[in-house]
């Protein structure tokens, strides 16, 4: 491809070669390190392709070979400028396209963020904007230096960042750091366990602290399981004071979760038409254009009201709808669901252009309602069942037992789940130690 | 005599005939091209044959509508609807 445009960037002739030694002269030709290519042979002639510099030089190989070559067609872009060097109105469209890209690569129209997984988009953005980088800004007012320090210094958990410009594009790379930053400082005031959930106690170990309950023991939400104050005894036995401890310890306990999901009786059923309505929009600064093209048959089967309707279509095609604030004329008894999707110009691969299109499709769905099939409730009951026991072993809670239960009444379904698990229910409570008096 | 040299002496070596200097190597690509290397020169171009003259033998492509999308002072590239291809003499 790079070898075609490189030929027609340079202009190339097209030969035709009769008499004498035709073969000689091809022979002669690719000795000298000239070559013709695109050869095809008719009625004893060859027709070929060369360059304009080759031909220049093959003059005496055509005289040494007795050829006679005549040019039968001018191809490239010399040629090209050549022939339309009077149409000005085209040299002025030309030299003003290139103007137009020329003013539009000083600015910036697209920001990259690559390798960012904790941060957003959205939060590096915003950062951005605080800096004055945006969209639409000058390439040389962007100090990547200066992007790349700020970005370092306020968003700890970057750990190496790159930002450059190529083309329009702003690229920004990042590295986040994989490992905690710091290391939480141990805590070493005082402080006692409570329950953190109502259960009945079935293991403890208790490290640290005094333990205020036993295995089997029915505890309740806010009860003291592990005291802080350890008492320091004499030799005749009598406490002299006591030492508030950091409290220590694992307290499981067998705890019941319980449920409640509502269920309507109906639902709406929502069935494709098959009818399919695009919308193209484009925008590029201030300007919009919109083109509607509506679903097939969408017209003839009356569903636009008449010519009002007509109108409001028509306005739709021209986007001045949007303009005058003229509702849509549809069916009550269907809706579209929209799918957009937006594209940006770009001419080469960093070369962004403020010119944006939007591709809109709507697919048309009809709708009715009726009740759900014992079935769905099942399958919405085991639904329910599944996201509230994942939910809770990811708090590390140790599902027992667990019963599910469907009620019918008037409106619909209740789903009633009750479930019996068995987890740690220590809660650390700080406490005020009181001035240690002096041993006595 | 160099001919023969090298022949047996790349037979000997276990080397490949294509690296021997001077052998013409040809391709065919179904009916639609034949690519050849080493050859020496242009014997005739017609759109119905193409005889090229290689160090050791002569090659002959015979079909319709042949044509030379490429060629240098080494290798060429023939296309069009290829009936034959032959090799001649010695």
């Amino acid at each position: 491809m790079t070898g075609e445009w490189r030929k027609s960037g340079n202009g190339y002739l097209r030969l035709r070669i009769s008499g004498g030694s035709i073969e000689r002269f091809l022979n002669l030709c690719s000795a000298n390190g000239l070559e013709p290519w695109d050869l095809q042979a008719e009625d004893g002639c060859v027709e070929c392709s060369m360059g304009l510099r080759p031909f220049r030089l093959i003059r005496p190989l055509a005289r040494k070979a007795g050829v006679h070559m005549r040019i039968v067609g001018r191809y490239g872009l010399p040629f090209f400028i050549y022939r339309n060097r009077k149409r000005e109105g085209a040299v002025c469209g030309l030299l003003a396209f290139a103007g137009l890209l020329y003013a539009f690569s000083l600015f910036v129209w697209n920001i990259t963020f690559e390798g960012n997984y904790h941060y957003s988009r959205d939060t590096l953005m915003g950062h951005l904007e605080t800096l004055d980088i945006r969209c639409g800004m000058r390439k040389s007012g962007i100090s990547c230096e200066d992007l790349e320090e700020s970005l370092r210094s306020t968003f700890p958990e970057i750990t190496w960042v790159s930002a450059s410009v190529m083309g329009t594009r702003l690229i920004v790379r990042i590295k986040e750091n994989e490992v905690l930053s710091s290391v939480p400082e141990k805590d070493d005031s005082p402080c006692e366990l409570a329950a953190a959930r109502s259960g009945t106690v079935t293991r403890m170990v208790v490290r640290q602290g005094r333990a205020c309950v036993s295995v089997g023991d029915r505890v309740e939400k806010g009860q003291l399981l592990v005291a802080s104050g350890l008492s320091v005894k004499n030799d005749a036995g009598e406490v002299i004071r006591t030492k508030y401890v950091r409290a220590d310890a694992d307290v499981y306990a067998q705890t019941d979760y319980s449920y409640r999901v509502e269920f309507p009786r109906f639902c709406r059923q929502e069935i494709p038409t098959g009818r399919v309505r695009r919308e193209y929009l484009l925008m590029a600064g201030m300007f919009r254009a919109r083109l509607q093209i509506p679903a097939k048959g969408e017209l003839a089967e009356g569903l636009y009201d008449g010519a009002v309707s007509f109108a409001v279509w028509l306005a739709g095609m021209t986007g001045l709808d949007r303009i005058l604030a003229i509702p849509a004329q549809e069916k009550t008894e269907t809706f579209w669901k929209e799918t957009d999707q937006m594209h940006q110009l770009c001419l080469f691969e960093d070369f962004f252009l403020p010119v944006y299109w939007v591709e809109t499709e709507s697919d048309e769905y009809t709708f009715y309602e009726r009740s759900h099939t014992m079935e769905e409730v099942r399958s919405a009951a085991a639904r329910a069942e599944e996201k509230y026991l994942e939910n809770l072993c990811e708090k590390g809670v140790h599902i027992i037992e667990n019963n599910v239960k469907i009620l019918e009444y008037g409106a619909g379904y209740l789903i009633e789940g009750t479930v019996k698990a068995e987890e740690e229910i220590v809660s650390a409570r700080s406490v005020e130690a009181p001035e240690t008096p002096g041993e006595e | 005599m160099f001919d023969g040299i090298a022949n047996r002496a790349a037979d000997a070596l276990h080397i490949p005939m294509q690296v021997i200097p001077g052998e013409p190597e040809i391709s065919v690509s179904g009916r639609k091209s034949v690519y050849i290397e080493n050859y020496h020169r242009i014997e005739c171009f017609r759109e119905d044959e193409i005889r090229l003259r290689a160090r050791t033998c002569r090659i002959v492509i015979r079909g319709k509508r042949l044509n030379i999308p490429y060629y240098t002072k080494e290798e060429m590239l023939v296309s069009g609807q290829i009936t034959a291809v032959e090799l001649e003499g010695g």
